[in-house]
């Protein structure tokens, strides 16, 4: 079930109505946790099982962990939860990429074995096993693990219902934003209509369902060229504005989803945390990071690049490090050594801009280096990107030959001026957060039209949505 | 304390979002009124699909039925308005086959003298959720009366359309001849590998078979269906795929039965890529499918195989 799909609507009036009924405050759990099942069975009934034993798993262990005595056993405990987690993912999502990476080393699968890689990816997996990790290993390290997320020791009973709404809360459940376990568990208790913040999702909602029904869905067939072997027939320059049409693009679909969710679950009394900071006016690599799927970062920092040392090991290590990150974060997005390289491309970025740092143009503060330092950014993130849309490495490898070998082909200003139009919105919400930063005078005059600007946004949804599209994320 | 601030932010909260509802209100009165006021021609849209929806929009919601309408594919597709004329309709659309075309003929009722539908692709590509997209509720009626709601008239096709007429004097799909010799060369080569594979039999025999009942119905109700294939390149006219429709629906509307466009198209037709013309060679290929005279009797009720 899509968020942008009527019968998502119907749905979530359905269970909004609910949830807030007065007689049925005491269950509004077991609601969530009903709706969230079913908004996940609608699209993949038979998937639904394997959500809810990845699920039972990360409860029964993170409450053994919760519950031991002695730290090796909790220990223990934590390392079979987290090897259960990643091996699901492995089977499930990674199955199909190493039997073909192995194919003639190994023997063919056994018939259940090949069962298992014929089934389709389950939607979510990626985030679900990850939340499930983030709760083990957050129980694990505190020294009092159950007021980590727990208020107070919960009994078996309860920790199983919350670990089942944390694993499976439907805003966040196919695509993120990922909430750690220490975030979301505090906030599990009673919920009133009185403290919805109805203004804060109303512009959520608005702003992200701008961003994936006008700009990312009519974006998507503004750059359709971009496939194999389409792209064949474009020229250089077209080609290049496909690839910038594709980046943002991917931006307003991803920061649309996040919003959404955001607001829908603002809408339940319950805070995800933010995803997009205005990621294209990054200055460097790292700062990308902090703005771009801020939810990812921030686990993959937290539980695989710290665990590995981090920046504390020296140099050589700390490139080791950050190219290790990158190039599992790359892999987690696809089950495709294309995003392997994808990430490797970021973590290269990452180090080579640690080596540069003591450069004049990483130290100049000066506006036309900051531009530069932006453009830079931008325009290998964008190039980076072509490896998402086209996941075979031989067709990313043809699209950069034809933005080379393409140059005598004839400029079509017509596709271009699409993506242009398309584009402006996005440029815009970017500049618009650099002149806030900056103090512009504009500002002083701004929240009088405000609301003016977010009627526009939401007529715009009406009048000018493109044809119904999945969330690109969906697919990881 | 605490309260009367929760109490002001609340009240502050509840002032901001009437300001958004009003403003919302505002801004889709503003464009609903604009557009029912002005009614812009729009020739084409931002990009294919926005075409393919003005195209089936135009026909559904113009206040006279055209004389003549053509379904088919893209192939079809590539004849430009400019040569059809006001009184005859293009829903041979993008991405679809003709059935598509015809299925929207007979829901809506608004049904032509005559339907030129071009067979080419049929039993090769898949259409199931468009036409009852097109006439789900209650968009379908909605958008009768409020044209603002139709793709046609989406802020950005409008502002394309404007900027198209500024910049090249009109506004139409149009598809200009590939001059690019080693491009050609591509798109021949990719076209030719795209005809090697026949339709699925069983496709095919479900596509022929709804053509069969929509050919009948429409017939019933009193336009005469002329058949026709849009000319491909030489070298394909015996690829599998050519082949095996070609059989199937000349086998289900048999030359002494159903009207058929036989004349050779006029010499010197050059495709795009093997199979879709260009624009100003489609112009002249609908000169001779126009003139298609139908002395047989109108295509009757046929059963299927």
């Amino acid at each position: 079930m899509l968020f942008t799909e009527p019968i998502f609507f119907a749905f979530f009036a359905g269970v909004f109505c609910l949830y807030y009924l007065p007689p049925l405050r005491r269950l509004q759990v077991p609601l969530l946790l009903a709706a969230s099942l079913c908004f996940y069975a609608y699209g993949q009934p038979y998937l639904l099982l394997l959500l809810l034993i990845s699920a039972a798993l990360s409860a029964i262990v993170s409450y053994a962990v919760m519950v031991s005595a002695r730290r090796a056993a909790r220990l223990r405990w934590a390392i079979a939860g987290v090897a259960s987690n990643l091996a699901i993912l492995g089977l499930f999502k990674y199955g199909g990429l190493i039997e073909r990476s192995l194919a003639g080393v190994v023997g063919p699968p056994d018939d259940l074995l090949a069962l298992v890689l014929t089934l389709p990816l389950p939607i979510g997996i990626s985030f679900y096993t990850f939340h499930g990790i983030s709760l083990i290993v957050d129980v694990l390290r505190s020294p009092n693990a159950a007021a980590t997320v727990e208020a107070a020791r919960p009994t078996a009973g309860q920790h199983l219902k919350h670990t089942l709404l944390y694993l499976t809360f439907f805003p966040q459940l196919v695509a993120g934003p990922i909430i750690k376990a220490h975030n979301f568990y505090p906030q599990i208790a009673a919920k009133r209509f009185a403290d919805i913040d109805w203004l804060a999702a109303t512009k959520a909602l608005i702003v992200g369902y701008f961003l994936k029904r006008v700009i990312a869905d009519n974006l998507q067939n503004a750059t359709y060229l971009l496939s194999y072997p389409a792209f064949l027939t474009q020229s250089s320059l077209n080609l290049l504005v496909l690839d910038f049409g594709y980046s943002m693009r991917i931006f307003a679909d991803f920061a649309g989803y996040s919003l959404i969710a955001i607001g829908l679950a603002k809408l339940l009394g319950y805070e995800l945390p933010q995803n997009f900071n205005f990621p294209y006016i990054a200055e460097s690599f790292s700062e990308f990071w902090t703005r771009w799927h801020m939810s990812l970062s921030a686990w993959l920092r937290e539980y695989l690049y710290y665990p590995l040392g981090g920046n504390r090991k020296g140099g050589g290590r700390t490139y080791l490090n950050l190219m290790t990150v990158m190039c599992l974060g790359g892999l987690w997005h696809g089950a495709a050594w294309s995003y392997a390289l994808w990430g490797g491309c970021h973590g290269l970025a990452l180090v080579a801009e640690r080596l540069a740092r003591g450069t004049r143009f990483y130290r100049s503060p000066g506006l036309v280096s900051r531009i530069a330092r932006i453009g830079l950014v931008f325009g290998v993130v964008t190039l980076a990107w072509t490896f998402f849309r086209l996941p075979h490495i031989a067709e990313a490898a043809a699209f950069f030959a034809a933005i080379v070998g393409n140059r005598h082909l004839p400029f079509q200003p017509g596709p271009a001026a699409v993506i242009a139009l398309y584009a402006a919105p996005v440029i815009a919400y970017h500049a618009w957060y650099v002149w806030r930063r900056a103090g512009s005078p504009i500002l002083h005059i701004a929240p009088r039209f405000e609301p003016v600007a977010y009627g526009v946004l939401a007529s715009a949804i009406l009048f000018n949505a493109g044809p119904l599209d999945a969330f690109i994320y969906f697919q990881f | 304390m605490p309260s009367s601030i929760s109490n002001s932010r609340i009240a502050g909260g509840a002032r901001a979002l009437r300001a958004i509802a009003v403003a919302t209100l505002v801004a889709i009165g503003c464009y609903a009124g604009l557009i029912a006021l002005w009614q812009p021609t729009i020739g084409a849209g931002q990009d294919q699909e926005s075409d393919v929806a003005i195209a089936v929009e135009r026909f559904l919601y113009a206040d006279a039925v055209p004389d003549a309408v053509i379904v088919g594919s893209s192939q079809a597709w590539r004849i430009p308005p400019r040569a059809l004329g006001p009184r005859v309709a293009n829903l041979a659309l993008a991405a679809h086959n003709a059935l598509t075309g015809l299925e929207i003929i007979a829901r809506s009722g608004r049904v032509p003298h005559r339907i030129y539908v071009e067979i080419n692709m049929i039993g090769r590509v898949r259409h199931d959720r468009f036409v009852d997209g097109v006439f789900a509720e209650p968009g379908y009626t909605l958008k009768r009366y409020v044209a603002a709601l139709r793709t046609t008239y989406q802020p950005a096709n409008v502002a394309i359309s404007l900027l198209r007429r500024a910049v090249r004097g009109r506004d139409e799909v149009d598809y200009p001849r590939v001059q690019d010799r080693a491009l050609h060369d591509t798109l021949i080569a990719g076209g030719e590998q795209s005809m090697t594979q026949a339709p699925e039999p069983r496709v095919l025999a479900g596509d022929v078979a709804k053509l069969q009942r929509l050919a009948g119905v429409l017939s019933s109700a009193g336009a005469e269906l002329v058949f026709f294939e849009m000319p491909i390149e030489p070298q394909l006219e015996e690829a599998n795929a050519v082949v095996a429709v070609r059989e199937a629906v000349h086998a289900a509307f048999p030359a002494d039965r159903a009207c058929w466009n036989q004349d050779a198209p006029p010499l010197g037709l050059v495709s795009n890529d093997g199979t879709h013309l260009d624009s100003e060679t489609a112009a002249k290929f609908w000169t001779t499918l126009a003139a298609t005279s139908c002395q047989r009797p109108a295509v009757a009720a046929m059963p299927g195989k």
